[in-house]
């Protein structure tokens, strides 16, 4: 599996969180417009926006999202990082091998 | 006239009024007619040259204004590109960390998402609208104090003193709940009044 | 836009602030509120409403990167003022490099004869025209003066032009706009 296709999953599983109103890009600005074009697409939202990064023996994934501000963010954050965690120990990833970060960029009234 | 246009005014052609040179008049104005200048102030053909100058500079300004106020609404568009690319370019700021007991997960809230937390806490309370937010100390290390600062407007009339006690409340509840950050105290600046509308809340 | 959102009333000092935290919102209602001066302002002193709506959205690009050095927040609106008359510069700059003539000017925009029954209208009007009637360049060294307060010094740095010569225009642009104006009272 491409390491697209795992931030397009990771992205789909985020955006199913409780407390989680929207997933932003965690690539840097310029690398985000090249990956769009090189990966052939030009819909910003099927590209994932999860960054996933390998080194041998392991894997970090950063997301950064939005999370509801009628639900403690804190709860929200772990939640979102429960989630990633089980996805990729489902893709056959080792839990010491994997590193999760996740960032709040905004807090909002869901819509 | 493109011809002249060029070259500098010959200082002998340069109209004077009661002794004083157009030019001299005009930065007069542009000083706000300090320090006063009684030559200036005690003649009549000056003060009248010199709201002759003035009418004209607040016209000038003021027929862009009518201009733009006719303006056709063409905001739609050029307003949404720049607002989807600024959209991408607000900076984080620092990462206030969120406890996690596992190692391998590191989870935060940026202090941008603590700020607009605090503005959308103040525009929430009525006769409130936030102004700029501050968090002095040390945002990175969990635990430490952090002091918060912010400036507000607030409605004419209103017992300022309970509106920033219960502003304050509000501040302290919120980051608590979002960023489980320590907050030492909460500074609040009313910096500016703004009358009520018919409808307001 | 709501209407009755708060923020549409709110001072300059207040969205500028804000803006400066990160508040995107607040930055929308700076960009409404001022857009349309600045729009109507660059086309002037470009000579044309073709290149205009770039140098607009420009300027508030770069002014929304520069909100963290603007340190006195009520004067926002003469900042933006700065900051699009030199994006306005730098594309007159441009065509001069490359020899292109200026622009035509197009005429002062049609109004609906019905409507002009307002005195003070009418006395825009009749700017609005005496202003179109200026050669191009000395309308930009007026409209740098008097809009955006640039210095003569800084004005002569702009457009490439020693001072005594930007004196020597906006002299000649005073003097016609007062004789314009006094003929229309």
């Amino acid at each position: 599996m491409t390491d697209d296709a795992l931030s397009r999953d990771l992205t789909r599983r985020l955006r199913d969180v409780e407390g989680v109103l929207d997933v932003f890009d965690a690539h840097p600005v310029v690398e985000g417009a090249v990956r769009v074009v090189a990966a052939g697409l030009d819909l910003a939202g099927s590209t994932g926006l999860v960054r996933v990064e390998r080194a041998a023996g392991s894997v970090s994934v950063t997301a950064h999202v939005a999370t509801d501000l009628d639900v403690p963010t804190p709860a929200t954050l772990s939640r979102a990082a429960d989630a990633l965690r089980e996805h990729l120990a489902g893709a056959g990833f080792a839990a010491d091998e994997v590193v999760v970060t996740v960032s709040a960029r905004l807090v909002d009234a869901a819509p | 006239m493109s011809i002249d246009d060029d070259a500098p005014l010959d200082p002998t052609d340069e109209p004077t009024i009661d002794g004083q040179t157009v030019e001299r008049l005009s930065d007069y104005l542009d000083s706000g007619r300090t320090p006063r200048d009684p030559d200036i102030e005690g003649s009549a053909a000056c003060r009248l040259y010199l709201r002759s100058l003035e009418q004209v500079h607040d016209l000038s300004r003021a027929s862009l204004e009518e201009a733009a106020r006719r303006e056709p609404d063409r905001d739609g568009a050029w307003i949404d590109g720049l607002l989807a690319s600024i959209k991408r370019e607000v900076v984080g700021g620092r990462d206030i960390p969120i406890h996690h007991p596992d190692a391998s997960v590191r989870l935060s809230v940026t202090e941008a998402a603590a700020r607009g937390l605090v503005r959308r806490t103040g525009d929430a309370q009525a006769g409130v609208v936030l102004g700029s937010t501050t968090f002095d100390g040390d945002l990175a290390t969990a635990g430490a104090p952090v002091a918060v600062r912010v400036t507000a407007a607030a409605r004419y009339g209103l017992d300022l003193e309970a509106l920033a006690d219960e502003l304050r409340a509000r501040i302290v509840d919120t980051l608590t709940r979002h960023t489980g950050l320590t907050i030492s105290h909460v500074d609040v600046h009313i910096d500016d009044v703004f009358v009520a509308r018919e409808d307001d809340r | 836009m709501l209407e009755d959102d708060p923020l549409l009333e709110a001072a300059d000092a207040t969205l500028a602030v804000r803006a400066r935290d990160g508040d995107v919102h607040s930055y929308e209602v700076l960009a409404r509120r001022h857009g349309p001066l600045m729009r109507v302002y660059a086309a002037r002193l470009l000579g044309s409403d073709a290149e205009s709506d770039d140098v607009v959205q420009d300027a508030f690009l770069t002014a929304w990167r520069r909100l963290v050095d603007l340190d006195e927040p009520a004067r926002v609106r003469n900042w933006l003022m700065r900051i699009v008359s030199n994006k306005a510069i730098d594309r007159l700059r441009v065509r001069r490099d490359h020899d292109d003539v200026d622009s035509w000017d197009p005429p002062a925009p049609q109004h609906d004869g019905p409507e002009r029954v307002v005195e003070a209208r009418l006395q825009l009007d009749a700017m609005w025209a005496a202003l179109d009637k200026l050669p191009l360049d000395q309308r930009r060294c007026w409209l740098l003066r008097e809009t955006a307060d640039y210095s003569y010094a800084e004005i002569a740095e702009a457009l490439d032009l020693p001072v005594s010569t930007v004196r020597g225009k906006i002299a000649r642009a005073r003097a016609f706009l007062i004789t314009e104006m006094e003929a229309w009272r």
